[in-house]
């Protein structure tokens, strides 16, 4: 008997939620999961893991759920917790799959972990490829990776970026620029060095 | 306005928020540096293609397996406290040589008493009143009811026989209401 849920702000669903109602969560959940997943799995680059991740946000907001103060948006506390366990994830396989930077020789000491999901795909002339452009993101800093895929993936914001993130607006409007700039140069660099291996086949 | 500037100001111009007064300087110089409008496609691209990124969903089954994760969470939760209460054998063990103790001890009062001075006058007894007259009987009045719990104080939990008034509550008085039972 939930229809009706879908009247309801996400703020007033968690508040009804702390007062007992479970219908309630059950529409927190159906609203935030798909744009949960995304947000992870961009972060991750595994479907698997992603789904995992979200599922232990949306525990973490039932078990936790008299954690939430109605001072910030419900979307940015649900957020933080899917940005935070996201976080420990890609540190946990990083730690799993670990690489030489000198062997790699990255700037800014980032770790490559390659995509799990897809099969390599040729790009459109001029255009790129889902996968080029998960792995230009899988490349980039923890910080530039959260703030590029919160606004640009996701739509958030500069204002729920910067709650989520925790750092002035300014700083998100530059670390985004910064962000766009670091990812606009990985990719000419992929589709560069896949040019100079077409051109020696 | 120089090249580093320029890129610094790329998101402002292709995210339309760029303030009017650094406009006209970003055109000028976007017009005068081919580097940097070259740039400025490439950037736009990048982008856009963030932009077009195909949506994921969750896969089916995914509210089944997350209550499932829930209710199994929830009872071990459940366990895991009653852990923390008997967290080994021994408690109950206490508590067994406590009840045993306890007993010793109200036996041993009670045949001391019997053995008193006291005890040895002669009783007078009272006459009882039959069951049906001026028998009162305390009533609490309804919002102050409390479980056994909160009314039994903590030192004596393990004996619920024994009332003992709450501590740092109201006192009763005033709000027992003393009835005739018929």
């Amino acid at each position: 008997m939930n229809d009706f849920m879908d009247r309801y702000t996400d703020e007033e669903l968690i508040a009804r939620f702390q007062q007992g109602d479970e219908y309630a969560f059950e529409e927190i959940v159906n609203r935030f999961k798909d744009r949960l997943k995304n947000f992870v799995y961009r972060y991750l680059s595994s479907e698997e893991a992603a789904e995992d991740v979200v599922q232990d946000t949306f525990l973490r907001v039932y078990q936790k759920k008299h954690m939430y103060r109605n001072i910030a948006k419900f979307s940015t506390w649900i957020y933080t917790i899917a940005g935070n366990l996201a976080k420990t994830e890609l540190r946990k396989r990083k730690r799993r799959k670990m690489y030489s930077l000198g062997d790699l020789g990255l700037e800014d000491k980032e770790y490559e972990i390659p995509s799990e999901d897809f099969a390599p795909e040729e790009g459109v002339e001029g255009e790129f490829t889902e996968q080029e452009i998960q792995n230009a993101i899988d490349q980039l800093s923890e910080k530039f990776k959260t703030v590029i895929i919160l606004r640009d993936i996701q739509e958030l914001s500069y204002d729920e970026v910067s709650n989520i993130v925790d750092v002035p607006v300014g700083t998100v409007k530059s670390r985004i620029n910064r962000a766009r700039l670091k990812l606009q140069e990985k990719l000419r660099h992929l589709r560069s060095s896949e040019s100079e291996k077409a051109s020696k086949s | 306005m120089n090249c580093y500037e320029y890129k610094s100001h790329l998101s402002e111009f292709v995210d339309g928020d760029m303030p009017s007064h650094l406009r006209k300087e970003f055109l000028q110089h976007k017009s005068d540096c081919s580097d940097c409008e070259k740039t400025y496609q490439e950037f736009k691209k990048t982008v856009a293609a963030l932009h077009g990124l195909k949506s994921k969903h969750v896969s089916p089954g995914f509210n089944n397996r997350l209550f499932a994760r829930i209710k199994e969470e929830n009872q071990a939760n459940v366990w895991q406290k009653l852990q923390h209460v008997l967290p080994d054998m021994q408690i109950p063990r206490y508590m067994v040589a406590a009840v045993v103790i306890a007993l010793i001890a109200v036996v041993s009062y009670n045949t001391i008493g019997d053995n008193s001075p006291a005890a040895n006058q002669p009783v007078q007894r009272s006459v009882v009143p039959p069951p049906s007259l001026n028998i009162q009987q305390p009533v609490v009045a309804d919002n102050d009811v409390q479980s056994e719990t909160n009314v039994v104080s903590e030192s004596d939990s393990r004996d619920t026989n024994r009332f003992v008034p709450p501590k740092n509550t109201r006192s009763y008085e005033g709000q027992i209401k003393y009835v005739n039972s018929e």
